[in-house]
């Protein structure tokens, strides 16, 4: 991951919707295969999965215990991680940088259709202070969004008009715009869907003594936490952000300019605004404006959020799909962690052209 | 690989309840001791890795978000790791990722469950197991371990008065750890005729629900060398993983056999591999084996190499493994003496570390050089294996 120690190869990807009526066990078989078909392996040759995702949303405990074997990990290397599922790449790269894997799995979904999201949201907040008040999301992140848009001096129209422009580009037909927690609208929010991703990554040598060319290499990764009040954060709130693309572009040695797409975390068009920002794409109090500007080089290679994404694994999601476009060129892929995106991942890629090689 | 150790640790002690701080701070406590212990501040630690396994125990879901600020960790890299019970033993692992990638220089693994929250610990862990095949048949911990000791009753003859000597005895050596939850010197009879909990175990054999918190600070050469700390060096490391379905584990078609335990042999073929470990009962001086059942010291004895098949029950009875012995096995009193389930793994982490580095206080095990440490998930099908030694690794690895 280092600059130093070289790329990562990412010898397959995928990524899937779950399918009407499939379990989740299915569902991850199925996507896991899907990567492992595409980096022409089979689960045989790999010696490792790392896992993503959260029991909450998964509507059980542990959910490890019954999702870990069909994603690949009987009699391997499991671990799981419950943040994201750029986290869970950072963990598979770290034990390859580490020389304890040589090739492994990442899998990460998100099945949130079998869980309350409102009470497993509620059971989040710490008891004392913040449970009485219910400052849940999208509630937490209107607070911010408030406070944002009467620092930057604009108004709710920019949410609105900014939240047309994804449902157009989305092909969405046009929805009454209810509130969901002023300033946000309902309008505001992506739609969710249950599926997941799933990736193999390697160490270089494994890569070099293979018949398959690569689909991309992982260059860099970066992640930070922010404190859990969303009062008690610092303006402006995407500082957080704002180290960990400093972090995942040092261990890429690329500049921000040489990043030809940007696939930043949009579960909210607030969200979306502190995403371009905090990457550098727009200085503090102008995302917005960035965003209705033509230059938006957003979500180019992978899904707009707006077409549905599963949220626990969007970082990864985009990253299978950037991994599977045509042409090569860097990528940069954002996740966001817990309420009011209290963190953040970032993942650098380099995308190849599988025919060239 | 950068080479990397542990120098600092920290544990409170376990108790049933902790009504005197709230989640974050017993935390906090933990994490200054290890922080101390390392001789470094918050300001020192370039990334967090937090252990925390089922919330639902706590009562809070993600709440290892909660505790960011109250441990000065904001703004740093942090991730949480969830394996079931194993979920200690991974943080360890995936702190030691961290340090020897070279990503990060200094580490903390911290982590803290408060299980007497929630009312019935048992009713939760049945909401494990599959819905449609196995959670209807009243699975949990305990039934799953009470199938795994009949099984090794009727292949190995192990009998339930070398279950009561392993119970008898980990609470003997329990009374010499001042952060044990359960301890104290019981007449056999007391262990032999204790009330039934799930056939063939009774009350003494199962371990306890416990409240505390643990913490580790995982440093790489450059500052082990510079600062001259001592450590615990982490010279290997190995997962195992099975599914979930005991079923599949214990039929005639099985690749590998429910009571043996092989998610540990697995992981521990994997760390001795990388630490050179080839006769175990030769080449350890200490293991720390998350052992939540009796029967559990009698298959970890077996899974870690100690002991052949069918020669850890009477081995275990027989004291062979007590204080003063060759090899010794949970002189911390383990796990049948204390359960914050959701960091126990990391907890078999700590005690081993102190052990290296020589700050077991009471039950120092004499010139420890090389511990080994475990921990286990799931239904026994998350594993995990640690080998710390006294001596730094030399030569690349």
């Amino acid at each position: 991951m280092t600059a130093t120690a070289g790329a990562l190869p990412i010898l397959g990807a995928d990524r899937a919707p779950r399918l009407e009526g499939e379990r989740f066990e299915e569902l991850i078989f199925r996507v896991a295969a899907g990567a492992l078909a595409d980096a022409g392996l089979d689960r045989s040759e790999i010696d490792t999965v790392t896992l993503s995702a959260s029991d909450e949303r998964d509507g059980r405990s542990i959910s490890s215990m019954l999702s870990s074997a069909p994603a690949g990990g009987v009699l391997k290397e499991v671990t799981k991680v419950t943040d994201g599922s750029l986290h869970a790449l950072a963990v598979g790269a770290m034990k390859v940088q580490s020389g304890l894997s040589e090739v492994g799995l990442v899998v990460s979904w998100d099945v949130a259709s079998e869980a309350d999201l409102q009470v497993a949201a509620f059971t989040a907040l710490e008891p004392f202070a913040d449970r009485p008040v219910g400052a849940i999301d999208p509630a937490a992140t209107a607070l911010l969004a408030s406070a944002y848009l009467s620092r930057a001096g604009i108004g709710v129209g920019a949410l609105d008009a900014r939240a047309a422009q994804k449902a157009k580009l989305a092909g969405a037909t046009e929805e009454t715009a209810e509130w969901a927690a002023h300033p946000l609208r309902t309008t505001h929010l992506a739609p969710e869907r249950d599926g997941a991703a799933a990736v193999v990554i390697s160490s270089p040598s494994y890569a070099e003594h293979r018949a398959g060319a690569a689909a991309g290499h992982l260059l860099g990764l970066g992640w930070r936490l922010d404190t859990y009040a969303p009062g008690e954060r610092a303006w402006p709130i995407w500082g957080p952000l704002r180290s960990a693309v400093a972090d995942a572009l040092g261990r890429a040695g690329v500049e921000l300019d040489s990043i030809a797409s940007f696939e930043l975390e949009d579960l909210n068009v607030f969200a979306e605004c502190m995403a371009v920002e905090g990457v550098g794409l727009a200085p503090e109090g102008h995302g917005f404006e960035f965003l209705a500007s033509e230059a938006d080089p957003l979500n180019r290679l992978a899904d707009d959020g707006w077409l549905g994404l599963p949220s626990m694994c969007t970082g990864l999601w985009r990253l299978a799909q950037v991994c599977r476009a045509e042409g090569d060129g860097v990528s940069l892929i954002h996740q966001t962690v817990g309420r009011g995106a209290q963190g953040h991942a970032v993942a650098i890629v380099r995308r190849e052209e599988r025919e060239a090689k | 690989m950068i080479e990397a150790g542990i120098v600092g640790v920290g544990e409170t002690p376990y108790r049933t309840r902790r009504t005197d701080v709230n989640y974050p701070e017993l935390v906090q406590h933990a994490t200054l001791q290890a922080l101390e212990m390392a001789e470094m501040t918050m300001g020192d630690i370039d990334a967090v890795v937090y252990a925390m396994a089922p919330t639902e125990f706590a009562g809070v879901s993600d709440i290892d978000k909660w505790v960011v600020g109250s441990i000065g960790a904001a703004g740093k890299p942090w991730m949480r790791v969830h394996l079931g019970g194993a979920t200690g033993g991974s943080a360890a692992a995936v702190g030691h990722f961290h340090v020897a990638s070279g990503q990060y220089e200094n580490v903390l693994v911290v982590g803290g469950d408060k299980v007497a929250e929630t009312p019935d610990a048992q009713f939760i862990l049945n909401l494990i197991w599959d819905p449609f095949y196995e959670r209807g048949m009243g699975l949990n911990t305990i039934t799953m371990a009470a199938l795994q000791t009949v099984r090794h009753m009727d292949r190995y003859g192990t009998t339930t008065a070398q279950l009561d000597q392993v119970a008898q005895r980990a609470w003997r050596r329990a009374m010499r750890n001042p952060n044990a939850h359960l301890s104290g010197d019981l007449p056999i009879e007391r262990v032999r005729d204790a009330p039934v909990v799930a056939w063939p175990l009774r009350r003494y054999d199962c371990c306890p629900r416990s409240t505390g918190a643990a913490a580790i600070v995982i440093s790489g050469q450059r500052t082990i060398d510079d600062r001259r700390l001592p450590a615990a060096w982490i010279t290997g490391s190995g997962h195992g993983a099975n599914t979930v379905f005991i079923g599949d584990r214990a039929s005639p078609k099985a690749l590998e056999e429910y009571c043996d335990w092989p998610e540990l042999r697995s992981a521990a073929e994997n760390a001795y591999r990388q630490a050179g470990i080839t006769d175990p009962p030769n080449q350890i001086d200490v293991v720390e084996c998350y052992a939540p059942f009796s029967i559990n010291e009698v298959t970890g004895v077996q899974a870690l190499g100690l002991r052949e098949a069918g020669e850890a029950g009477p081995a275990l009875e027989r004291g062979e493994f007590e204080p003063g012995s060759d090899v010794e096995f949970n002189p911390s009193g383990g796990t049948l003496c204390a359960n914050p389930i959701a960091i126990t793994g990391l907890v078999r982490t700590c005690d081993a570390a102190l052990q290296i580095l020589d700050r077991a206080g009471d039950f120092q095990v004499h010139d420890a050089r090389r511990a080994v440490c475990t921990a286990v998930g799931g239904s026994f099908q998350f594993q995990t294996c640690m080998v710390l030694d006294r001596e730094r690794p030399e030569g690349k690895r």
